[in-house]
């Protein structure tokens, strides 16, 4: 599964950039890599079973919490 | 950036798709048996929601959501509340991928890794998005009457399983659950429709844009309003038991042994306005990154944005247990700053800055 994913993210962003690359769109071209790097990370590290924690603040209820309700 | 033009009318039925396509939500769950009557209050706040949002697009005309942030804050502070967005859509598009696959693992896919469906679904999104938001806007065309036709014509034939006395007792909900369940529900019909402040420099007509995101809203609000009541009615108590209760209720059509097993119906509707809801809110989150960024062409970002929703989809719930949890409890605190309070500073802010010019000129 790996070996397909990292295929599939070579292939994609080899095209992609070597377009924008070649266009002399490098702002772009920066951009792209860095989000494609970042998505490449997230899924390796998620294929691995590796525990991200999770982003949202633990709300549980913010009414009850400050006594509005 | 590409030079699209949609028309009010097409804008109206993105938004039938933004706010109808909410049902997979557990709406019923909050306020059970008088969940119609925090429908209707939930499109009275809705509607506060909109004017402000709609209110902020009209006073710039032409200019994005970004674009305006970044004249109201200045680009610093203007950047970080684009950013803060941009986290914002691409949390909405985990929500509705995991919603979106959940349901299709759990009725239909039962071999098939949840994953893998989240990915497929948004292979399909990310080509609609990479067509551009006129191909999204065209395909609503076609979608939404079609959808509209086959719930609306599915419902009518559950009315032989009309139990009015479900209904009984109603306004038994206590004002502080009416208060919290109404707003838990504007923010999950209502509020997303924040992501149109993206889209809107888009529409060819300005003047009928605020009628057309509320008739949108309206109707969108009446179809899960139809919805809710039908499950009311038939399913009374029991709706409690059932994951997705519309589709337990479309279930129970069996008339004269030929209209049956019709969920395959109200299925591929849901679908279809998942797929415009996703699609959308997909292009908004693209869009948005890239003005931040100011990119001459946001086509880069489709595929890596994409890939990191459907990976944050997993990041930020384990099982479906805690998807729900989030829905009914966090989920408003989280979202209506996004769709309420920051559009109701920039009008203030907007407002305030008229006010000492005219003190000025005085």
């Amino acid at each position: 599964m790996i070996i397909i994913v990292t295929i599939a993210f070579l292939g994609i962003g080899f095209a992609q950039g070597r377009s924008l690359w070649q266009q002399k769109n490098y702002w772009e071209f920066t951009v792209f890599l860095f989000f494609m790097v970042m998505a490449y990370v997230f899924s390796f590290l998620q294929m691995k079973g590796v525990e991200i924690p999770s982003p949202l603040p633990p709300v549980k209820d913010l009414f009850t919490k400050l006594g509005i309700l | 950036m590409e030079q699209v033009k949609i028309s009010p009318f097409q804008l109206g039925l993105l938004v039938i798709s933004i706010v109808a396509g909410s049902n997979l939500a557990p709406i019923e769950v909050l306020a059970k048996r008088d969940t119609w009557i925090c429908i209707i209050m939930a499109m009275i706040l809705g509607s506060i929601f909109i004017w402000a949002q709609t209110t902020l697009a009209t006073k710039y005309t032409g200019k994005n959501l970004v674009q305006i942030n970044e004249l109201i804050y200045g680009k610093k502070i203007g950047i970080v509340i684009n950013l803060f967005y941009s986290w914002y859509f691409m949390q909405l598009i985990a929500l509705q991928i995991f919603d979106f696959s959940e349901f299709y693992k759990n009725l239909m896919l039962r071999e098939t890794p949840q994953p893998v469906i989240a990915i497929v679904f948004l292979l399909l999104c990310g080509w609609a998005v990479w067509k551009g938001m006129e191909v999204i806007a065209r395909c609503s065309e076609i979608v939404i009457p079609i959808i509209i036709l086959a719930v609306i014509g599915t419902l009518f034939l559950i009315i032989p399983n009309f139990k009015f006395t479900n209904f009984l007792p109603y306004l038994q909900i206590t004002t502080t659950d009416l208060i919290r369940s109404s707003s838990s529900l504007t923010a999950i019909l209502f509020g997303e429709i924040i992501c149109f402040l993206m889209i809107i420099p888009m529409i060819n007509n300005h003047t009928k844009l605020r009628s057309a995101i509320f008739i949108g809203m309206y109707l969108g609000g009446a179809l899960i309003l139809l919805g809710s009541v039908y499950v009311i009615a038939v399913l009374g108590n029991t709706m409690e038991i059932s994951s997705y209760p519309l589709l337990q209720l479309v279930r129970l059509i069996d008339l004269g042994e030929f209209f049956s097993r019709m969920e395959v119906l109200v299925t591929a509707s849901f679908f279809w306005i998942i797929f415009l809801k996703i699609a959308v809110i997909y292009y908004a989150m693209v869009l948005n990154t890239a003005e931040i960024f100011k990119l001459k062409n946001m086509k880069p970002l489709i595929f890596p944005l994409g890939v990191l929703g459907v990976n944050l989809a997993f990041i930020l719930f384990d099982n479906s247990g805690d998807h729900y949890s989030f829905i009914v409890n966090g989920y408003p605190q989280m979202a209506i700053p996004y769709q309420f309070v920051i559009p109701l500073i920039s009008l203030l802010v907007i407002w305030i800055r008229k006010s000492l010019a005219t003190k000025k000129e005085i």
